[in-house]
């Protein structure tokens, strides 16, 4: 947090490149992967997100409060803009019935690998994947989540929940398919 | 997997590897810098238009203090408010690329010299980046080009003005000039 403070006081007082610099090169390398989570493992529109996300944080970063960490302030702005940027792409996820229709209740644990689960997290509602990427990837609590996403605490819960029986369904079905 | 809300210890190693740092193309903080510049929301600290001001302001501030000959400094300011007859107007577009800065400081300064020492006054002035477009409602001309800068001169004709942009710095760095003579009324 106070790294984060220094490097914003920096920037503020000088507007220079330099401090923008450091600036991106402390906080990007995590945005950047959760851009790519969100995203669907779609690098152009992580990249361009990324972008997006630092053109409006270097606008309104005099107006900062510090009510929220940086990181939380960011992830916010990152994830509006994804968003967005995936309503233009025609990127709609799957619906929670759609997915659950076939799914059925699982019964043991399988023997899945990190792509069974990027491709799964890719296929999920814009809700649940949030929550879960920001959750599960990334470690942030359901109030730092709520305060994000602009939810309460308890639908990010749920969110959870629901997501996760998504997932595990999702990878079921497509480990179906690849090895049936 | 299980069916359980919690996450099982392989779920959890699996999202511990997505975990991991991936690197962003350097391109991207390339572009953004450029960006940002563009927009004024980082200051240009080492742009072409920083560079190109440092070395018109270098070179005159050289000649104004006598530092080159001064038989020539006589020619530079005649007067406290020299007037000027034609102006080069300096446009830039993605062709528009400079290299190494002390290189181009260098090249004005060589350039600016050559000027002076043809007896002609010259004065020039850069531009900020961003431009605002005012037109009648309904248009919409987008200028391909922007202005970078101009240079004011008072030279005895216009093949002399023509031959003294040919020999501008800005052209060989893919910018191009327009050579426009002033209206003047008695």
């Amino acid at each position: 947090m106070q790294a984060d403070k220094e490097l914003v006081q920096s920037f503020l007082k000088t507007g220079s490149e330099a401090a923008f610099r450091d600036l991106y090169s402390a906080k990007t390398p995590d945005l950047y992967r959760l851009a790519l989570h969100l995203s669907g493992q779609d690098q152009y529109m992580a990249e361009e997100a990324i972008q997006e996300m630092w053109l409006i944080a270097i606008r309104k970063l005099q107006m900062f409060q510090w009510r929220s960490t940086l990181q939380t302030w960011l992830t916010g702005i990152l994830i509006n803009i994804v968003r967005q940027l995936r309503r233009k792409a025609f990127q709609q996820a799957v619906g929670m019935d759609e997915i659950m229709k076939n799914g059925g209740q699982l019964q043991k644990p399988m023997d899945i690998d990190v792509y069974d689960l990027k491709s799964a997290i890719a296929k999920l509602p814009d809700g649940y994947q949030q929550v879960l990427v920001l959750h599960d990837i990334e470690g942030y609590t359901h109030k730092e989540i709520a305060e994000m996403l602009n939810i309460n605490e308890g639908t990010s819960k749920s969110q959870l929940f629901n997501a996760r029986k998504a997932l595990r369904v999702l990878i079921h079905q497509n480990m179906k398919e690849v090895r049936p | 997997m299980n069916n359980h809300e919690e996450l099982t210890d392989r779920e959890k190693e699996l999202f511990q590897e997505l975990h991991q740092p991936v690197e962003i193309h350097p391109g991207v903080e390339e572009r953004l810098v450029q960006k940002l510049k563009n927009t004024g929301l980082i200051k240009d600290t080492k742009s072409k238009l920083m560079n190109w001001t440092i070395g018109i302001a270098a070179a005159v501030a050289l000649l104004a203090t006598g530092a080159f000959m001064g038989r020539y400094l006589i020619n530079v300011a005649p007067n406290a408010e020299p007037s000027y007859n034609y102006m080069l107007v300096l446009y830039e577009d993605e062709a528009f690329s400079v290299g190494d800065p002390e290189a181009l400081f260098n090249e004005y300064s060589a350039w600016m010299q050559q000027v002076y020492q043809k007896g002609i006054t010259i004065d020039g002035q850069e531009m900020k980046p961003v431009s605002v477009i005012i037109e009648a409602e309904g248009q919409n001309h987008q200028p391909d080009k922007k202005v970078g800068g101009y240079f004011v001169l008072k030279a005895s004709s216009l093949d002399e003005v023509i031959a003294i942009a040919k020999d501008s710095p800005h052209l060989k760095y893919g910018g191009t000039i327009e050579v426009k003579e002033f209206m003047i009324r008695n």
